[in-house]
């Protein structure tokens, strides 16, 4: 089976985000392929056996996407995309990537099944899949934990509210994989080197096939205006030590709870 | 505000928990002085009529089928989508739980609108809605505005909705009941649920959650008894849940579920941001852990530095004796 697998670059969340003058996430920071990511090109790598293959692809800064798609050819992916486009901008971001994305595939062809991750960890959007599916007119399936090759099959399992959902789907289809649906293989040393030198292609969306000009505007044009601001401060702790012997810590405890009007 | 009208959708299904009331007040609170239109989808219209009719909503839309279940995703999501084709509409909501995000989705592909998730705030803006929500683990929030007028589909962050929000407008509900007669196939799927299907903690108003500073299963029977003393449910971090030590409806945070309660006690939970996310809205946060500087006390409200078994302990002979308040 042949997967076509989207990857982002998020900044990794050891230091709080800073904003500039006009409300946008400073780029400089250090950033990593998003976690879930991982597990959608481990599921590509399984589903890949003797003759299927894996490409990775993704749009971003640059340098930040080239990193993140070395990261996705050490895990074994077998070839790399940098998608760019002049199609995006800040605010359309949130509802047209997908559809660039889309397009990118349109262009890129020769994949039985996209797979991308639930959600992005910085944004939390989960909407990117959606829009693979509905502008590439593909079955849509999200929150997938398993995902097994069943003839020319995919059978899927995905959680849902209070228990687990299960069926089937022909291909191509497209696919967003949960956190836990299994544990990324680890790169080699080996595995590192080549990726290290391996070729990264790239593809230009500059127009759309995939969607007509007022859909895209319709999903394009959603969001007007878009700005980050930081959450709101809280009142610092009181916090005191814990003693056994007096016990002070827990009449305060008690107290707290009860001012809590939980007692 | 806007000219075309506004719809929540509430999909009345018996077999999972009703949160349409909570999304209903969460639309009261946001879009103040709005029209609020409701199309709900359920297996037969009384019911759904009684719930919905003094909600303070203006016009119901009941779509019935007998064979309505949310879980058949697909479905669901055409008769949705069906309706919705028919009406001139601006904002639809839909609430932020699993099967309803996931029918949303469904319905964003299939009428081709944009769906923003985990709304968590709305406010009027000049030409029409600022939405506001979570992002970067919690540490920033995000306002995007969105074009006047624009069809727009939002899933809705209800978990810190205040429930004792009233109808502004009781103007009594005007019910246009339909019942689906082109019903699309229901989705070749099989659905499993799991044992523990009905659970209390995400509407809990106090949660006692552990960590791997609970040492194991020994000291989660502790802070399950705390739990219970205190009428609140049992929660968990991922670490105390992949180790086997509680079962896995009781994970909060990225992973596992949100909640708002008025009280959370954090006993040996490190801070995470994968799990803050999910409980960092809590109206008032006690945080028992060895380590001064566990990135937990930046949340809290009140914190012990202590061994969590000790703590928990102490407190539990205390709470043995009546408390007279
Ligand atoms: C993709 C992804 C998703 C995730 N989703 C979730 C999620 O949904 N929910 C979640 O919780 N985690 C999630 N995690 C894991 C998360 O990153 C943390 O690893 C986890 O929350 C840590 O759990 P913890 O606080 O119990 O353990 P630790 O981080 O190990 O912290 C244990 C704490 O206990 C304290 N302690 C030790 N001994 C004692 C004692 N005797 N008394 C009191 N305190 C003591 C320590 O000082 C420490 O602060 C996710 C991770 C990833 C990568
Ligand atoms: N810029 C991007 N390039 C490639 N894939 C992306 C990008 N942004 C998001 N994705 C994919 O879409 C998934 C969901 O992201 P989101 O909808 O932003 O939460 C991610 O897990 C990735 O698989």
């Amino acid at each position: 089976m042949k997967s076509l697998v989207f990857i982002k670059s998020v900044r990794k969340l050891n230091a709080d985000p800073q904003l500039d003058a006009q409300g946008q996430v400073n780029a400089d920071a250090d950033v990593g392929i998003n976690y879930v990511d991982k597990l959608a090109i481990e599921a590509g790598l399984q589903l890949a056996g003797t003759d299927g293959s894996v490409t990775v692809a993704s749009y971003g800064d640059p340098q930040a996407t080239e990193s993140t798609l070395r990261d996705g050819l050490a895990m074994g992916a077998t070839k790399a995309v940098a998608i760019t486009s002049d199609l995006l901008t800040d605010q359309s971001n949130q509802v047209g990537l997908g559809v660039v994305l889309a397009e990118a595939a349109q262009q890129l062809g020769d994949y039985d099944v996209i797979l991308t991750g639930d959600q992005a960890k910085d944004d939390v959007q989960g909407c990117v899949g959606l829009r693979i599916a509905d502008a590439l007119q593909l079955p849509y399936f999200d929150r997938v934990n398993q995902l097994t090759l069943n003839g020319d099959q995919l059978d899927y399992q995905l959680l849902w509210e209070h228990g687990n959902v299960n069926g089937s789907t022909a291909t191509p289809a497209v696919i967003s994989v949960t956190d836990t649906i299994n544990k990324p293989r680890l790169p080699s040393f080996k595995t590192k080197m080549t990726a290290k030198r391996a070729a990264i292609d790239t593809v230009d969306v500059a127009k759309l096939t995939v969607m007509d000009a007022a859909t895209w505007k319709k999903l394009n044009g959603a969001v007007v205006a878009q700005r980050f601001v930081p959450k709101p401060e809280r009142p610092a702790a009181k916090i005191v030590n814990y003693d056994q012997g007096s016990g002070a810590a827990i009449d305060e405890l008690m107290a707290t709870l009860q001012q809590q009007n939980i007692l | 505000m806007t000219e075309r009208p506004m719809y929540l959708v509430l999909l009345a299904d018996p077999a999972f928990t009703d949160k349409n009331l909570n999304l209903i007040h969460f639309a009261q609170e946001n879009f103040k002085d709005q029209a609020l239109n409701a199309v709900v989808v359920a297996p037969a219209s009384d019911a759904a009529v009684a719930a919905y009719e003094q909600a303070g909503l203006n016009e119901l839309d009941v779509l019935t089928y007998a064979q309505f279940s949310k879980v058949k995703v697909a479905q669901t999501a055409a008769s949705i989508s069906e309706f919705l084709t028919g009406q001139s509409h601006s904002v639809v909501l839909f609430g932020n739980d699993f099967g309803t995000t996931s029918i949303a989705k469904q319905v964003a592909a299939k009428l081709h609108e944009p769906l923003l998730t985990h709304i968590n705030a709305v406010t009027a803006v000049d030409a029409g809605w600022q939405v506001q929500k979570r992002v970067y683990g919690g540490n920033l929030l995000q306002q995007l505005t969105l074009a006047s007028d624009a069809p727009v589909l939002l899933t809705c962050d209800v978990a810190g909705v205040d429930e004792t929000v009233s109808a502004t407008t009781s103007a009594a509900t005007v019910v246009k009941n339909q019942a689906v007669t082109d019903v699309v196939a229901a989705d070749d799927v099989d659905y499993q649920a799991l044992q523990t299907a009905v659970d209390q903690l995400e509407d809990a108003k106090v949660v006692v959650a552990g960590g791997r500073g609970m040492q194991g299963p020994d000291g989660f029977k502790l802070l399950q008894q705390l739990a219970d003393r205190l009428h609140g449910s049992l929660g968990a971090s991922r670490v105390a849940v992949d180790a086997g030590w509680v079962g896995k409806e009781t994970m909060i945070g990225m992973t596992g579920k949100t909640v708002v309660p008025d009280v959370y006690i954090a006993v040996g939970i490190s801070g995470a941001f994968q799990h803050t996310i999910g409980m960092d809205q809590s109206k008032y946060v006690i945080a028992i852990n060895t380590d001064p500087d566990a990135a937990i006390f930046k949340l809290a409200n009140y914190g012990i530095v202590g061994d969590g078994e000790a703590v928990v302990k102490q407190l539990l002979s205390k709470l043995k004796t009546p408390v007279t308040s």
